[in-house]
């Protein structure tokens, strides 16, 4: 299971739980499972995020492979100009 | 063959500074630039807007232009799209209003003429009735109860609730317990600061000339740094396919994140669709003021603990960005870039997305980290002399590596800002002398960089040369970036390489130029083409010789048998395969379709010498050096130019750009008398200095360096402005005005 870590405006939404302990082979697979954990992450996620896997930025790619033990970070999504 | 992750280190052409490819066309004005375009039979259009800073639209009385042979066609918000949602609809009530005005310069109708003059008189004659309403144009008086209210219900679910409907949007990030960390803390300074929107200020106003056909189909030629993405708005905007709307990129004058939006081309299908003519449209320099993004004014409150031998045992804080009258402030990126240069065991940032009666604030170079860096540095700054710190030492006492937490959350892969602060203090700049009066500022900045979806194609002519297509317009130099690639990896000339914009038809989507992406994503997609092509190069010589395609190998421009056990061949050149390829299987084209990550994050630190006139309140720049890690500089005078022109817009965004509203809410500058852009005679000569530290996320090293450039200026300047005058700034801009009410009232 993956090392997920939310930004901390959102924490209070998956009581306080850090890092939550996700499974999935890629950020889709990830992501579809958080939200089946965490329903109320819904709509922050659809509003659009960006994610660290193990130290590399992944601004919007879902198909970024997630080893066991993986750590993943959710930020609020990024613009560039 | 590995020829699809092999890493370079060792180059023939990248690094070199060949001339740039569109050089001629640019310097003998032939260049074709968004106002540029013209077909048969066009006519002209022009947009209504709103002169008020907010009122309900009561009514849009079109009937004086009824009878009016010179009007073609008028449009209002209902020749859009009805069925819109989110941040679509945010994008086409910017494009045009519905049921309110929303800020001084929002487009409220549209009519087309067959000539400029019939159709600015025309739009003087429709009549609005408006409604006035109070309007808020201040990010602090925007929060405050009794503000009036610019949209209820477009919260963001992450915003606390029992906040006032126009904040948008909310941020938290950070670790550690930042209270434990002040109390280890010999000094502490917490301060508030203030900056006001800076329009990106490109020379060249938004254009486009579009042709809307009775059967839907429709073409677009137009300014713009995404012509995927005015495809995909303006279908979206007008209810029709993406692929039905074809879109040609000019050559830019300019775009720094300005004209990653869509302002005037879903209009100009809209009065195409309706006239049935080509419709050509150009916006004014007040219309881009009033109406195009500038980027977010600010309220930010920063605090920061130190110990007497410069360590930073923790800091926190909130930054308040209005986006306009749209959620999508670049608050989270403020509060994520802003401590990221330090390694920091308790962290916390928070932002706030605020709206006001402005327009929708577009994305500015970097969104939200200059802003940012300007409040943070000055507070390291001010905590350096209060301590008697050298202000280099002790950011590198600080400074974040391979390694190193960031304040947003993951660890930093191998990172350069550690190099460039120590190239700043064994630099000339930093060891000279200050001349008299001088006050000498040093910050440092971030930014993450992107990748995004990017498509590129290689097509090999019958003569052995090469052209590339890539989707993504060319607003730093890319094209010849991108030529030195295709001819590092196939040994062939840069000369005999030619890039070119491709339309939305021809090539898979391209994300938008923006985000320093570029030169990482299509340079990446480039070399992944050529090596697509290296290996069909390779296939069809080892057709030709009646081999397997493992039985040889590439070098250096020719393929070669893998050994003696493959046979005698000569080498085949690309030439000689190119000459055959039609009747030995036909074309051969590279590809690249995917969507890159890992683009590899980028620190700069700045060095720049001010004095203030104490009796004028002027500022002037006398020396600035850039010093900021590229990962690899592909055409290092292109790379120099992004360092210098980050700066030089930094400079104008320090000392004297604002945005400045009447009591009305109405623009006061909007033009570039009043709106004072630095020209050459306000700038010194910009010193550069690139930093290679590789990106590990690309196979030449590559990281972006387009905006990272422009995170320190206005913190640098402020530090030199603040040990010239020996009083701390902490709104931008520091126009001689507010400088001299500075000096007064510390004499006070």
């Amino acid at each position: 299971m993956a090392n997920v870590y939310l930004w901390s405006g959102v924490r209070a939404l998956v009581a306080e739980e850090n890092p939550l302990k996700i499974d999935g082979e890629n950020l889709k697979e990830l992501l579809d499972n958080l939200i089946i954990s965490y329903p109320n992450l819904k709509a922050i996620i659809q509003e659009g995020v960006s994610f660290s896997v193990d130290n590399k930025l992944v601004m919007s790619s879902t198909i970024e492979r997630i080893e066991e033990n993986s750590e993943v970070y959710i930020f609020q999504k990024i613009s560039g100009g | 063959m590995a020829l699809d992750n092999e890493n370079k280190n060792f180059f023939d052409v990248v690094g070199t500074r060949p001339i740039r490819p569109d050089g001629i066309e640019k310097v003998t004005g032939q260049a074709r630039f968004g106002a540029d375009a013209y077909l048969p039979g066009m006519l002209h259009g022009i947009i209504l807007r709103s002169p008020h800073a907010h009122a309900e639209i009561l009514n849009i009385d079109t009937t004086s232009l009824d009878n009016d042979p010179s009007v073609k066609a008028i449009v209002t918000r209902k020749d859009f799209s009805p069925d819109l949602k989110g941040e679509d609809w945010n994008i086409l009530e910017n494009v045009m209003a519905d049921q309110k005005a929303l800020y001084d310069g929002h487009a409220i109708a549209a009519v087309a003429c067959s000539s400029l003059l019939e159709a600015r008189d025309a739009v003087k004659k429709i009549r609005v009735k408006y409604s006035l309403l109070p309007h808020v144009t201040d990010v602090e008086e925007a929060m405050k109860e009794g503000a009036p209210i610019i949209r209820e219900g477009v919260a963001r679910s992450s915003v606390p609730k029992d906040m006032h409907p126009n904040i948008v949007g909310y941020h938290e990030s950070g670790h550690g317990n930042v209270e434990k960390g002040f109390i280890e803390a010999d000094l502490i300074i917490e301060e508030t600061f203030k900056t006001e929107a800076a329009h990106q200020g490109y020379i060249e106003p938004h254009a486009c000339l579009v042709n809307m056909m009775p059967d839907g189909k429709g073409e677009v030629w137009c300014c713009t740094q995404g012509h995927f993405n005015v495809a995909k708005v303006c279908a979206k905007l007008l209810g029709t396919d993406a692929s039905q709307i074809r879109v040609t990129a000019s050559e830019i004058g300019g775009g720094f994140g300005g004209k990653t939006a869509v302002f005037i081309e879903p209009v100009a299908l809209a009065l195409s669709k309706k006239a049935n003519r080509p419709v050509k449209m150009v916006m004014s320099r007040s219309e881009v003021f009033r109406a195009t993004g500038p980027t977010s004014s600010t309220s930010m409150l920063v605090k920061i603990g130190m110990k007497k031998d410069g360590k930073i045992t923790a800091a926190s804080g909130t930054f308040k960005l209005q986006g306009g009258a749209f959620p999508g402030s670049p608050m989270a990126e403020s509060a994520m870039c802003a401590f990221a240069p330090y390694d920091l065991e308790h962290v916390k940032n928070v932002g706030w997305d605020v709206m006001c009666n402005r327009p929708k604030q577009a994305a500015y170079r970097a969104p939200g980290s200059p802003m940012a860096a300007f409040a943070v540095e000055s507070v390291i700054d001010d905590l350096c002399k209060k301590l008697k710190l050298d202000p280099i030492e002790t950011r590198l006492k600080n400074a974040v590596k391979e390694g190193s937490k960031a304040s947003f959350g993951p660890r930093f892969e191998r990172i350069g800002l550690v190099e460039t602060l120590e190239s700043a203090k064994s630099h000339p700049h930093y060891l000279a002398p200050l001349k008299d009066g001088y006050g000498r500022g040093i910050s440092c900045g971030f930014w993450f960089n992107f990748g995004g979806e990017t498509s590129v194609s290689l097509a090999l002519a019958e003569d052995g040369t090469a052209s590339l297509s890539v989707g993504t317009p060319d607003i730093g130099g890319s094209r010849a970036s991108m030529c030195q690639i295709v001819s590092e990896e196939l040994s062939i000339p840069y000369e005999k390489v030619r890039a070119t914009i491709a339309d939305t038809a021809t090539l898979g989507y391209n994300e938008i130029s923006h985000g320093s992406r570029v030169t990482f994503a299509t340079g990446l997609a480039t070399i992944k083409a050529a090596r697509d092509m290296k290996r069909k190069l390779c296939a069809r010589a080892a057709s030709n010789w009646g081999l397997e395609e493992d039985a040889v190998y590439w070098e250096k421009g020719y393929v070669k048998p893998a050994g003696p056990n493959a046979g005698n061949h000569d080498p085949l050149s690309i030439i000689d395969i190119a000459k055959t390829m039609g009747r030995t299987g036909g074309p051969i084209v590279g590809h690249f379709e995917a969507s890159p990550e890992g683009a590899g994050v980028s620190f700069a630190t700045h060095i720049v010498d001010a004095k203030v006139d104490r009796e004028t309140g002027f500022t002037s720049v006398d020396r600035y050096t850039v010093i900021q890690d590229a990962g690899k500089a592909i055409h290092p005078a292109y790379v120099e130019g992004q360092f210098q022109g980050g700066a030089a817009q930094g400079i104008g965004w320090a000392l004297n750009e604002e945005y400045i509203y009447d009591e009305k809410g109405v623009l006061q500058n909007a033009g570039f008398l009043d709106y004072r852009i630095p020209v050459a005679s306000d700038l010194p000569k910009i010193d550069t200095v690139i930093v290679e530290v590789p990106n590990p996320g690309h196979p030449y090293g590559v990281r972006g360096v387009g905006e990272t450039s422009i995170c320190p200026p206005l913190a640098a300047i402020a530090n030199a402005v603040s040990n010239s005058v020996g009083i701390r700034m902490k709104e931008l801009p520091m126009s001689p005005p507010r400088i001299l009410k500075a000096i007064e009232e510390n004499n006070g």
